[in-house]
């Protein structure tokens, strides 16, 4: 039993979404809830999670759409269940080809549901999710390692994240405003940190892999080379 | 015997009966020509015969004349009368024209069908005679010339011969005549077998086979491949709704199951289990409602269900079907309702239409939600929240099935959005 495990249900029916999430937190889940895709993935960004529930057909993004956002834009391994009355051998293709890890069709059992969180939830987190290959470095977004040339560096969060979001506008300059944006939300504590964790991140890969990854574009903003 | 189902055996059986009747028609031609050809000869042998007849009488005149001259010398004068010339004249022809009798007005043996005859030439067919009527230039007696024709050929002895002949030809040329239609309905109807056999295949490839030809088999074919295109396309649609409306019932029915399961868990609070009957309660009841507009939109549209319908009552009776309260929504949007309007629709499809328009238009509502009516229109327009907030409270039916009840209502919907507006406009037909 995988108590207080923390799931994301996505869900744009609320009184489906109410009606799994009583029953999941019955059985001692802790369920968050998201009306869209885009609400969805904006709580993916900020919170971590064990597994993820998503409906298929969702206003503004879809669930299909917010998984691969999932997998290829945040590099997150969790494991995925879509829930949904799409029940065509063509739209569990799409499912499992954008990301998913299980595919349950409406009406279902919740029983089921839950034997098959379970089931996810005792394999883990993907292993071949979350390794990225570009500008000549290879990215483990699970272990937070990066290797070049057969050596590797484990990176602190912070760090990672900086260079996840370098890496995500590779080979595009990333503004002072962009970097803060996205790390403090827009409110960067007053002591200017990006600087230093920018200075640290690239003192710490340059000293790796002995070549200069990170680079300062003067008024510009910094650039993976 | 033919099976005339069919259609090459209906065509064999035409084309014979045709041919037939074509060779029938010839035979008695043939039959009258040879008959009317013997009737021109024996005319022709009669005016002959009379110009021959004309020139004796003046050779047989010009002798007794010759022979008077000499009596007078004789003194032995023997007057030349008419009946004198007359035998004489029979008696030349009975030797050189032994089918031609000449009779005069003045014989005493003449004929009594003779006498009533004008002049010219005349068939007389009881005793198988053509005569030819003149009057002698100069003379008062009227000349006969009759021909028998009993005896002047051989045609009607071979009459018996002719019609063998003719009736062989006939049906020789109604067995080819069979044999040609044999042919030629085979040849005609093989495209329409193929046609046939391609139309009855469970999965017929389309265009059918023939749909290039320019003729009417052609037309057929272009036809029933249309009509196989536009059954598939209904049966797709069909099927496309059929699948919609599967996906529209699941999600009540799922929450139902859900509610129950929760209702079995002992873990489960008494509050959980309270909300799992609510929950219950208004999963069936928009699960009735669905099943209503299904029945409403699979019944069979008649004319006269539709009446004169107030738009404003329709709208504020909607309005108070639909729960606001419960949308987990920290705001209320405000609805403004302007003008008024009176339609001819079907007040049930049309409630539900209205329903769902102003349920999607509050629940995306930021603020305000206005409503314009006429009597060929009604307007539902709406601000957008920020979706972060909105959640679908109820069961609003998706495009498919509005686009279903539209149709069903005969009108027309249009939707004009943006990011910041969604306006929805109903056309009603007159």
């Amino acid at each position: 039993m995988f108590e207080k495990a923390q799931v994301l249900l996505v869900e744009d029916n609320d009184e489906l979404a109410g009606s799994v999430a009583d029953y999941l937190t019955a059985l001692g889940y802790d369920v968050d809830f998201a009306y869209n895709g885009a609400a969805g993935l904006q709580l993916l960004e900020n919170n971590q999670y064990d597994l993820a529930i998503f409906d298929v057909a969702m206003p503004k993004m879809s669930g299909l759409d917010l998984c691969r956002k999932l997998r290829t834009e945040l590099f997150s391994p969790i494991p995925v269940l879509f829930l949904t009355a799409r029940d065509t051998l063509e739209d569990k293709k799409l499912g499992f080809q954008a990301g998913a890890d299980d595919y349950l069709v409406k009406p279902f059992a919740l029983e089921e549901l839950h034997l098959r969180l379970q089931a996810l939830l005792s394999r883990g987190p993907r292993r071949d999710v979350g390794i990225q290959n570009i500008a000549g470095l290879t990215i483990d977004h699970n272990q937070s390692l990066v290797r070049c040339n057969g050596n590797q560096v484990r990176l602190l969060n912070l760090q990672m994240n900086i260079l996840t979001i370098l890496l995500k506008h590779y080979p595009n300059v990333v503004s002072r405003q962009v970097l803060e944006q996205a790390i403090w939300d827009g409110a960067p504590p007053e002591s200017d940190p990006l600087r230093t964790h920018i200075y640290r991140l690239r003192s710490t890969l340059e000293l790796a892999f002995e070549r200069t990854v990170i680079r300062t574009v003067y008024a510009k903003g910094y650039q993976v080379v | 015997m033919f099976k005339l189902k069919k259609f090459n055996h209906v065509l064999t059986a035409t084309f014979l009966v045709y041919t037939g009747l074509l060779c029938a028609l010839y035979a008695y031609l043939l039959f009258r020509a040879v008959h009317e050809i013997e009737d021109q000869a024996a005319q022709i042998y009669l005016q002959n015969a009379h110009a021959e007849v004309l020139k004796e009488l003046s050779l047989i005149e010009h002798r007794f004349i010759s022979q008077d001259i000499q009596v007078e010398n004789t003194d032995n004068v023997s007057p030349l009368s008419d009946a004198k010339l007359i035998a004489a004249l029979i008696q030349h022809f009975k030797q050189n024209r032994p089918q031609l009798n000449i009779y005069t007005s003045l014989a005493v043996d003449i004929p009594a069908y003779l006498t009533s005859l004008p002049l010219g030439l005349h068939e007389y067919l009881p005793e198988n005679a053509q005569i030819l009527v003149s009057s002698l230039p100069g003379k008062n007696f009227t000349l006969y010339l009759v021909y028998d024709e009993t005896n002047a050929s051989n045609l009607d002895e071979s009459i018996p011969k002719l019609i063998v002949a003719l009736s062989s030809v006939a049906l020789l040329i109604c067995l080819l005549g069979f044999m040609v239609s044999i042919l030629l309905g085979r040849k005609i109807a093989k495209p329409l077998k193929q046609l046939a056999q391609e139309v009855d295949k469970s999965e017929p490839l389309l265009p059918l086979v023939g749909h290039q030809r320019t003729d009417e088999i052609g037309t057929l074919s272009r036809n029933f491949t249309a009509s196989i295109e536009r059954s598939k396309q209904f049966l797709t649609r069909e099927k496309q709704f059929s699948r919609h409306v599967s996906h529209e019932l699941r999600t009540p029915v799922a929450i139902i199951s859900n509610c129950i399961s929760l209702l079995k868990l002992e873990s489960a609070s008494d509050a959980a289990k309270d909300t799992a009957l609510n929950r219950i309660d208004r999963a069936t009841s928009s699960m009735s409602n669905l099943i209503e507009t299904f029945l409403l939109l699979g019944r069979e549209q008649e004319t006269n269900s539709k009446i004169l319908i107030n738009l404003r009552d329709a709208v504020f009776s909607e309005l108070e079907k639909i729960d606001l309260s419960d949308k987990g929504r920290a705001f209320k949007p405000k609805v403004l309702i302007c003008h008024d309007g009176i339609v001819q629709s079907e007040t049930a499809l049309l409630g539900i239409l209205i329903n769902n328009l102003l349920r999607n238009a509050l629940a995306y509502s930021a603020s305000v939600v206005r409503i314009t009516l006429s009597h060929k229109k009604l307007i539902i327009d709406n601000d957008i929240a920020e979706l972060d907030s909105i959640s679908s409270s109820g069961f609003g039916y998706g495009t498919e099935i509005i686009t279903r009840i539209t149709e069903s209502l005969c009108c027309q919907v249009k939707v004009d959005k943006n990011d910041k507006r969604y306006r929805v406009s109903v056309h009603f037909s007159d």
